[in-house]
């Protein structure tokens, strides 16, 4: 029989050092870096927390400013002081009190457009496919109407007739973001209505309701969740280059996009007041992105094409 | 094809009553019309709203504003003594000059460095190529162009600030322009690059002892352009959003910086206009982007 032998002392001293090496930490930490996505998880985990926290984090009042501290560099830089990490704008106002401020503008802006964008898609492109027919007709072309329209413009003449407004400004973005979740939801609910424990629902006489609620939503839910979380990254984007037009967020509101073109006229005396906001969208959209980019190839690698 | 067509002119009527009912949205259109200053007399303003039909039902009102915008005429600019139509015209130059070498730049980094990224797959190439493509996406437009000013005009002082004039003032913003669109294209012709290069006939060529430059030219690369044409449409849509940002960080005098001082202005006969124009150079290029499919894969017939 096979008798096995006793591990000698010095293996386990050998496999206990090379846990300590930095060899194998360094391959540990990277295959899980490669199967979580902890860098972005963290980014948008940071994030979230200055947004809550914004009040904790920094003292300073993001819309109030004090005309005496204008234009004071970034801490680094000669001239710089403590209080103010990043410096100030032109009205004296704490660019890094604004950035954490403005994490709760991008984020609000969103969160609802998408839950609204979500509800209202996913339940249109439920109810299209399940129906089929004529109403599914009409609606598919509805989404390729929103799809198909220059967006900004349609955004500016709205706008120009209507005067600023968060409400409109909301409903705008949700009228043009409903449709990537109307399409995939149709197409996962044509071949999940074919399917036999569909047909076996409706022989055992549950109604249409209840079956796209409780039988086909469940099935469609891994494609809405992808994308949604593909769609955080472009929704920040466009509210934030709409507050940079001056048709979005209206000052003094501390939005990210508004903040950039604040500084548009003092590039020569002052690049932080522009340069930190636009490095926090960045930042923010990369992090999102990668977000989604991960959630699809989890939940579902057939949607490469999105 | 007829199809098509039909759907065009559907989306193209469909704005042409968005932006009718807009001006009727707020009650009576011809306050729209009115710029602040302007005195009219009750006579000129009563035969004004006679010569818009705005005495006859909706339907003859709409029928006779799309009349009018079929033609060109879409009022009066409320800022410049001209009419909506031939202040767009004066800029529409200008927006297709940045937006044609925005372009330029956008396929020829767009589509080698994707082919590059595609061929030598987890190559340096490729590792470039993905960064590139994850950075235009998630860079916004604006801050591109306000940083490329502060580096190459402020710090550096090579290049002009903003405004039109030599060739020189098109370098900055059409890098800002080309940049997001170039990171597109090259992450679609990577994508569908990638696929072509998986299917059975490239792995056969390659068995039949092709050389490899023939293979990734003559046999992968022409397939694999089809699927970028048909995203080409909505390269156009990041390029027209794209032509308002940029020009208004250059201060670049096209349509697209129009656009933005008409909202300043609320200049609504100029924004209806260039709204509808829009649309009709997006339906256009998805339109010609159709026939010009079926005219490269002749497996596609409408």
């Amino acid at each position: 029989m096979h008798h096995r032998r006793a591990r000698p002392v010095s293996v386990v001293i050998a496999a206990l050092f090379s846990l300590c090496s930095f060899r194998a930490w360094h391959a540990i930490i990277f295959a899980k870096i490669r199967r979580w996505p902890v860098v972005p998880g963290l980014a948008i985990g940071i994030l979230v927390f200055a947004a809550v926290f914004a009040p904790v984090i920094t003292t300073h009042n993001p819309r109030l400013g004090n005309l005496r501290d204008q234009q004071i560099p970034p801490v680094w830089m000669e001239g710089g002081r403590s209080a103010h990490l990043l410096g100030t704008d032109n009205v004296g106002r704490d660019i890094f009190a604004r950035i954490i401020y403005g994490s709760r503008v991008s984020l609000a802006v969103a969160t609802t457009v998408l839950v609204f964008g979500c509800a209202i898609g996913t339940s249109l492109g439920l109810i299209a496919g399940y129906v089929g027919g004529q109403l599914d007709e009409i609606l598919m072309r509805a989404v390729d109407f929103t799809l198909a329209v220059p967006f900004i413009m349609v955004a500016l003449v709205t706008i120009t007739v209507f005067g600023h407004s968060l409400t409109l400004l909301l409903i705008l973005l949700i009228l043009f973001s409903w449709g990537g979740f109307t399409r995939q939801a149709r197409g996962e609910t044509l071949s999940l209505k074919t399917r036999d424990y569909v047909a076996l629902a409706r022989i055992a006489g549950a109604s249409g309701p209840r079956i796209i609620v409780r039988h086909i939503l469940p099935g469609v839910f891994s494609t809405i969740v992808v994308v949604a979380s593909l769609s955080v990254g472009g929704l920040i984007l466009t509210e934030s280059t709409l507050s940079f037009l001056g048709v979005g967020i209206q000052p003094p509101t501390p939005a990210w996009g508004l903040m950039v073109a604040d500084g548009r006229n003092f590039l020569r005396s002052a690049w932080w007041i522009s340069t930190f906001p636009g490095v926090a969208i960045f930042l923010t959209v990369f992090a999102v992105n990668f977000m989604g980019d991960w959630f699809r190839d989890y939940f579902d690698p057939r949607l490469r094409e999105l | 094809m007829l199809r098509r067509l039909a759907y065009a002119t559907a989306l193209v009527l469909l704005i042409g009553v968005f932006i009718f009912s807009l001006s009727r949205a707020k009650g009576d259109p011809r306050e729209l019309f009115l710029s602040e200053g302007v005195y009219v007399t009750e006579e000129q303003y009563e035969s004004w709203g006679r010569e818009m039909g705005l005495d006859r039902p909706l339907p003859v009102q709409f029928l006779t504003w799309a009349w009018n915008a079929a033609r060109g005429d879409f009022g009066d600019s409320l800022v410049e003594k001209s009419s909506a139509w031939s202040a767009i015209r004066k800029r529409l130059p200008n927006t297709v000059q940045l937006a044609g070498v925005s372009l330029v730049w956008a396929i020829s980094i767009g589509v080698p460095l994707g082919i590059l990224s595609a061929v030598s797959r987890g190559s340096v190439w490729d590792i470039i190529g993905r960064t590139f493509a994850l950075f235009g996406q998630a860079l916004p437009v604006f801050w591109v162009g306000i940083m490329l000013v502060i580096v190459f005009a402020v710090a550096l002082g090579w290049l002009p600030t903003s405004q039109k004039g030599g060739p020189s003032h098109l370098i900055l913003p059409s890098i800002a322009l080309g940049w997001a669109a170039s990171a597109s294209t090259l992450r679609l012709v990577r994508s569908s690059m990638l696929e072509v290069l998986d299917s059975a006939y490239v792995t056969y060529a390659r068995a039949k002892g092709v050389p490899r430059i023939r293979v990734v030219w003559k046999h992968a690369f022409r397939n694999s352009m089809i699927a970028p044409l048909t995203h080409f449409g909505l390269l156009m849509v990041t390029f027209m959003s794209g032509t308002v940002v940029v020009e208004s960080v250059f201060a670049w005098p096209g349509m697209g910086r129009l656009a933005i001082t008409s909202v300043y202005n609320n200049d609504f006969p100029v924004l209806s206009a260039l709204t509808i124009l829009y649309t009709l150079m997006y339906v256009g290029a998805n339109l010609a982007v159709d026939v010009l499919y079926a005219v490269i894969d002749p497996r596609i017939r409408y």
